[in-house]
């Protein structure tokens, strides 16, 4: 009974320790493979695709006539009892029933729904884009923060040293008294960073996790990336990559469907005397739920055609807004860019020269020189400083690089086409 | 008479609808011309891009109706069926050689800058392939220009 309870024990310990905290190595490939796939945006998203598709089999159908067993009785009745008008007013009645068809309104909304789902389709991909961007920065730094977490626990290792060396010569009085303590000082602030780092880089970690639907308690290891060749880049010009942004922009094609869609809003208006049409223009169509569309001709019909073509203008306004963000964007990513080519040499040499400082601070200190304590601090907070100013400006590369891929979709953004059509397959 | 009626409605119909090709092609051959001129003139700005990209949808918009309508398509083999298909594929298309080109042209800095429409170019002249009937397609397939 004793052994049967231990091992019951056992399993359950087992089982849980399996549960909790599992590891799994990732490269970026498989960051943009889940994140097409798992994300739950991502997939929201690509579910409102779904709904906005079968909005237009909605619309079709509806042109179809529809049982509507009491609009029918109540026509009949109109027919055989005799109404106001008498038979053919209940005739007309039941139309928009038996023959929806013939209300041209009904056929624009069609037209309204078949664009909103291109729409939709721009907006999928632009969202989808938007988090493989986010998901890939945040690898980028989990990289950068890594690096710098290892860089400062070497360079309190080497501290350590010194701290011990000075230790030894304050003892023999060799050394001011002052000079271990302010080192002590410089170490439990590195300490400090390193705490700080863990817990980001665990921050980040998480919810890395969450963007590529891991569920709660999944311990990321990121793989090392291919770092580009530094010394080999060159300034970027703006315009060369102005008509590609403008151009492959998802969000500047939304507009402009909206803009198609306006069009056959105003149709739909001036045909309204046969009718209007209560057909949904499907999950996107809000813009134009608005307007006011009235059922038969009255003397609105002038003004309800003038909103509707205002409404397109503003379309426009805003389709140029983002056009002019697009842009905006795209220069203020080249000047960064370039400003970072321009300052990699700087900071290289930076390096290097701190380092240097500092190395020749440690050989007077091994050597039995004495040495300002100060000096020793501000040189070895030099090194860190210009190490981390050149790990970022790296790392800021590969982030720059992958902004203007997003924006004129390159690279990885190329894969746009595959995600879309992978939705659309999965919507037919 | 009778006869003589219905000769002469035929033959405006098919002079009609050879006419609807002809202007088709002429479009998109006027487009061709002007891509090719815009082949060297690099680096390509916003000008040279418009080029292309008017070009290249053209070209994927004039395979894209005639397969979706298949009067037009039907229309456009009859058409065909009269013509070369060196001639017919040098007035609509550019070159291999061309296309290699202008995609080299469109690439800085590692970038590819150009509208995508350019790389879709074979996907194009796909689509154009699958309007034609077993007789053209083998020909298409075999004439150099069409490459």
């Amino acid at each position: 009974m004793r052994k049967l309870l231990i091992s019951a024990l056992i399993l359950i310990s087992g089982q849980s320790w399996g549960q909790v905290d599992q590891e799994i190595k990732i490269d970026l490939k498989q960051v943009v493979d889940k994140v097409s796939t798992e994300n739950y945006t991502v997939y929201q998203n690509s579910l409102r695709v779904y709904q906005a598709k079968e909005s237009i089999t909605v619309a079709r159908m509806n042109l179809l006539p529809r049982l509507n067993l009491w609009k029918l009785a109540s026509a009949a009745l109109e027919i055989f009892a005799g109404g106001p008008v008498g038979a053919p007013a209940g005739a007309f009645s039941i139309i928009e029933d038996v023959a929806p068809f013939l209300v041209p309104a009904n056929w624009f909304r069609v037209s309204q729904t078949k664009i909103f789902y291109q729409a939709d389709l721009e907006g999928y991909k632009a969202l989808w884009a938007n988090e493989v961007l986010t998901s890939k920065a945040l690898y980028h730094h989990i990289l950068l923060d890594s690096s710098l977490k290892n860089h400062i626990s070497r360079s309190r290792k080497d501290l350590e040293e010194i701290y011990q060396i000075v230790r030894v010569r304050e003892t023999f009085g060799g050394a001011p008294q002052q000079v271990s303590q302010d080192i002590k000082i410089r170490l439990l602030a590195l300490d400090e960073d390193l705490r700080a780092l863990e817990v980001l880089i665990s921050e980040e970690e998480s919810l890395l996790a969450f963007l590529m639907g891991y569920p709660t308690g999944t311990r990321l290891k990121v793989s090392p990336i291919d770092m580009p060749d530094y010394d080999s880049l060159e300034h970027l010009n703006y315009d060369d990559f102005d008509f590609r942004a403008v151009d492959v922009s998802p969000e500047i094609k939304q507009f402009q469907y909206f803009i198609d869609a306006a069009d056959y809003a105003r149709k739909e208006i001036t045909y309204s005397f046969l009718g209007a049409s209560s057909l949904s223009r499907g999950l996107n169509g809000g813009i134009f739920d608005n307007l006011p569309v009235q059922s038969g001709l009255g003397f609105g019909t002038g003004a309800s055609i003038r909103i509707v073509r205002t409404q397109k203008d503003i379309l426009k306004v805003q389709k140029k807004a983002v056009e002019e963000t697009v842009k905006r964007n795209l220069k203020q990513l080249v000047n960064n860019y370039n400003l970072d080519v321009d300052n990699y040499i700087n900071l290289k040499n930076r390096v290097f020269l701190a380092k240097n400082s500092l190395k020749q601070i440690n050989q007077r200190i091994q050597f039995g020189e004495n040495v300002d304590s100060l000096q020793l601090i501000e040189s070895s907070r030099n090194v860190i400083e210009a190490e981390t100013a050149l790990f970022s400006v790296m790392f800021r590369f590969l982030n720059s690089e992958d902004k203007l891929s997003r924006l004129i979709f390159h690279g990885d953004y190329a894969k746009a086409k595959d995600a879309l059509k992978r939705i659309q397959e999965e919507v037919k | 008479m009778k006869q003589l009626i219905f000769l002469i409605c035929l033959v405006a119909n098919t002079a009609f609808a050879q006419s609807e090709i002809v202007s088709m092609i002429s479009d998109v051959s006027k487009l061709r011309v002007e891509a090719e001129a815009t082949l060297v003139a690099t680096p390509y700005r916003a000008k040279e891009h418009q080029m292309l990209k008017n070009y290249f949808v053209s070209v994927r918009n004039f395979a894209t109706e005639i397969k979706n309508n298949s009067r037009t398509s039907r229309r456009f083999n009859s058409y065909l069926t009269g013509q070369e298909m060196s001639k017919f594929c040098s007035e609509i298309l550019v070159s291999l050689n061309d296309w290699e080109q202008i995609k080299m042209n469109c690439t800085r800095n590692r970038f590819f800058l150009c509208t995508e429409d350019v790389n879709e170019f074979p996907d194009s002249k796909k689509v154009l392939s699958e309007i034609l009937s077993a007789d053209l397609l083998q020909n298409f397939k075999n004439t150099p220009e069409c490459q």
